[in-house]
């Protein structure tokens, strides 16, 4: 009995969906547009990859969604929660308030219940003073009503959180299980601005990942298909749905790392530079060993700096749909907006009135598209000049990702990548794989199984070294137990903070194995 | 005399940064400390040289420890205030001008 999966990635333009079979082969894709609401896009692009593999419906156990709902809420600001700011740390920490150096729109979204309270830790454990309990209660009974969502941020919560927990008991006391809660010891480490914006932003996105999650289920349930669901977070492991709604904030960069996934899964390659060119922009990722490099800057998601691990991309105006002016004299600008979503009734070739990057690709025989003869009064010169000038802004932001003058391989997915040449600047071969319209829906379909550990080690008795071995043995058998390879196990975080505060040299480590879905648990009846 | 806003703020932090060459961390929360600053008390003032009487008494603060803590344990803005008052009345001299973090009484 074969068992099937679904992948889907839902982008600001597209839903796009793939089914694969045990061997991760593609039994069918679609691309459909992304919908108002999010489940009906999700059903569209679900129906038609179903309809199409003929496959029971039965058979198919895996359903693994990777999606930009959340960021797309924090960088428009809309759908967001209404917050609660709690900072732990006062006197300390006053001088940096919550919410200083992030943008003022979303600061006037975010910033209307924020609060200071005395408590929180020093380096070693200690406290700075005592929790304020008595002032707790208070803004409990001032926000009943107000708000559905609360940050809390203690300062020092990686080395003990125990103010931040009292915190949330004392919350769920007097508003109720219902009033979600973000702790920042379980989103972040040490760094107090970075970790409390990303848990302000976790806060802030709550609603949106249960929309999405629900509309998620009520899509297969409607299809009739009892899979185990999974949601796609940003270091291409999978999580379960009860922790995606816990803890939005992991799915923000899912997108970028699926797709670069995707590609290197398809060209079978394990270093490379990744094109995703999309309508819009081309994003522009490096593999190493199958996975994305991640950036070492701090990473701002609309505007809020955070610390998270992401992928390292750089993003450039340019993608199918970028708009083409030319001036009186031949001058000319390439995007950096575009017409997106609406290419097909937009672009020249089309019947539509606006010229795209698609059109000059169409114009000089690049790419067969639409009806070229709405193209041909162009003048060829000036389109070459043009296209010259659209493959120089790709092969710069290549070399810009490059940490070395050898050329690399560089693979090209995303509905966008037809416009680009057989060969580049920089690239020692240009790749084009099959399937690679839908590379982001198979990165997120062959996303891995991870298991994690957090405990703390007295490492006077066993030492740092057999610590750190236990952690990961441990780990590496929650994976297994969640379904993961045991060939393809490897360790994808480490993380050990000491606590000077207690005794035995005590570290709490946290470690992170992930690995490929099994065949042996794809073949089990789940 | 001119005013410091925003921008030179961000400006400040860059040329620091640079000026710096990595020394003491990254500029980042100060940078956020002046911002606060200026939000909550408004411009900052800079005096020229030639505005300064010859015989003003003039004190820089800065801030020793590791960057590592205070980037968890940011600062209250009470430190330097507190210094500069003990060092006045221990002095008996009024600075110049105090740079206050506190609003006014």
């Amino acid at each position: 009995m074969g068992v099937y999966r679904i992948g889907i990635d839902v982008g600001g333009t597209h839903t796009d969906a793939v089914l694969l079979d045990q061997y991760n082969q593609v039994i069918s894709e679609t691309k459909s547009p992304t919908t108002e609401d999010v489940s009906v896009g999700i059903y569209t692009a679900m129906r038609k990859i179903i309809d199409e593999a003929k496959v029971p419906r039965e058979q198919i156990k895996y359903a693994m969604l990777g999606t930009t709902h959340c960021t797309n809420a924090i960088v428009e600001r809309k759908r967001l929660n209404n917050i609660a700011i709690i900072r732990i740390g006062a006197p300390a920490t006053l001088a940096v308030k919550p919410l200083i150096g992030v943008p003022d729109d979303l600061r006037a979204v975010l910033g209307k219940y924020v609060y200071l309270i005395r408590g929180g830790h020093e380096f070693d454990g200690r406290e700075i003073v005592e929790l304020d309990e008595a002032h707790l209660y208070q803004i409990a009974e001032e926000i009943k009503g107000k708000v559905d969502s609360i940050a809390i941020t203690s300062v020092f919560s990686p080395v003990s959180q125990t103010h931040e927990q009292r915190a949330s008991e004392i919350f769920k006391e007097v508003l109720g299980e219902e009033t979600s809660i973000s702790l920042s010891s379980e989103i972040g480490s040490v760094g107090l601005l970075e970790r409390e914006n990303a848990t302000i932003l976790n806060a802030a996105v709550v609603n949106v990942a249960k929309t999405t999650a629900d509309g998620f289920i009520n899509a297969l349930k409607n299809e009739g298909i009892e899979a185990k669901v999974f949601f796609c977070q940003n270091d291409g492991t999978l999580m379960s749905i009860e922790y995606a709604v816990k803890y939005p904030i992991f799915t923000v960069a899912c997108g970028p790392t699926n797709s670069l996934r995707g590609a290197s899964y398809l060209s079978e390659l394990t270093d490379a530079i990744v094109l995703d060119v999309g309508g819009t922009t081309t994003d522009i990722g490096v593999l190493v060993q199958s996975f994305p490099r991640e950036s070492s800057l701090a990473v701002e998601i609309g505007g809020a700096r955070t610390n998270f691990r992401m992928p390292d991309l750089i993003s450039i105006g340019l993608g199918g749909g970028t708009i083409i002016r030319i001036g009186e004299k031949g001058e000319f600008t390439i995007g950096p907006d575009s017409v997106g979503y609406r290419l097909p009734e937009k672009a020249l070739i089309f019947g539509g009135d606006t010229l795209t990057t698609t059109d000059v690709a169409v114009a000089l025989g690049k790419v067969e598209l639409g009806d070229a003869s709405k193209v041909a009064h162009l003048e060829k010169d000036l389109l070459n000049r043009i296209y010259l000038n659209m493959v120089n802004l790709v092969e710069e932001a290549i070399d810009k990702m490059k940490t070395s003058a050898a050329p690399v391989p560089v693979i090209l997915v995303g509905g966008g990548s037809i416009l680009l040449p057989e060969e580049l600047k920089g690239a020692s071969e240009v790749i084009r794989p099959l399937h690679s319209g839908v590379a982001n829906a198979i990165g997120s379909a062959i996303s891995q199984v991870s298991g994690q550990i957090e405990k703390v080690y007295a490492l006077a008795e066993i030492g740092r070294e057999t610590a750190l071995e236990q952690a990961k043995e441990i780990a590496m058998s929650e994976a297994i137990s969640a379904g993961a390879d045991p060939q393809t196990l490897v360790i994808v975080d480490i993380e050990d903070v000491p606590l000077a505060y207690m005794p035995g040299n005590a570290t709490r480590i946290r470690v992170k194995a992930a690995g490929d879905l099994a065949q042996a648990a794809m073949n089990e009846p789940v | 005399m001119r005013k410091l806003g925003k921008q030179e703020i961000e400006d400040i932090a860059v040329g620091a940064a640079l000026l710096g060459t990595g020394g003491g961390g990254d500029p980042y929360i100060g940078k956020l400390m002046a911002l606060q600053a200026i939000e909550e008390y408004g411009e900052i003032t800079l005096l020229d040289v030639e505005e300064v009487p010859d015989d003003a008494l003039v004190v820089p603060s800065a801030m020793m420890g590791a960057p590592t803590v205070m980037l968890e344990k940011a600062p209250s803005g009470e430190e330097a205030t507190a210094a500069f008052e003990n060092l006045e009345s221990y002095l008996g001299k009024r600075f110049l001008q105090r740079c206050r973090l506190k609003q006014a009484e």
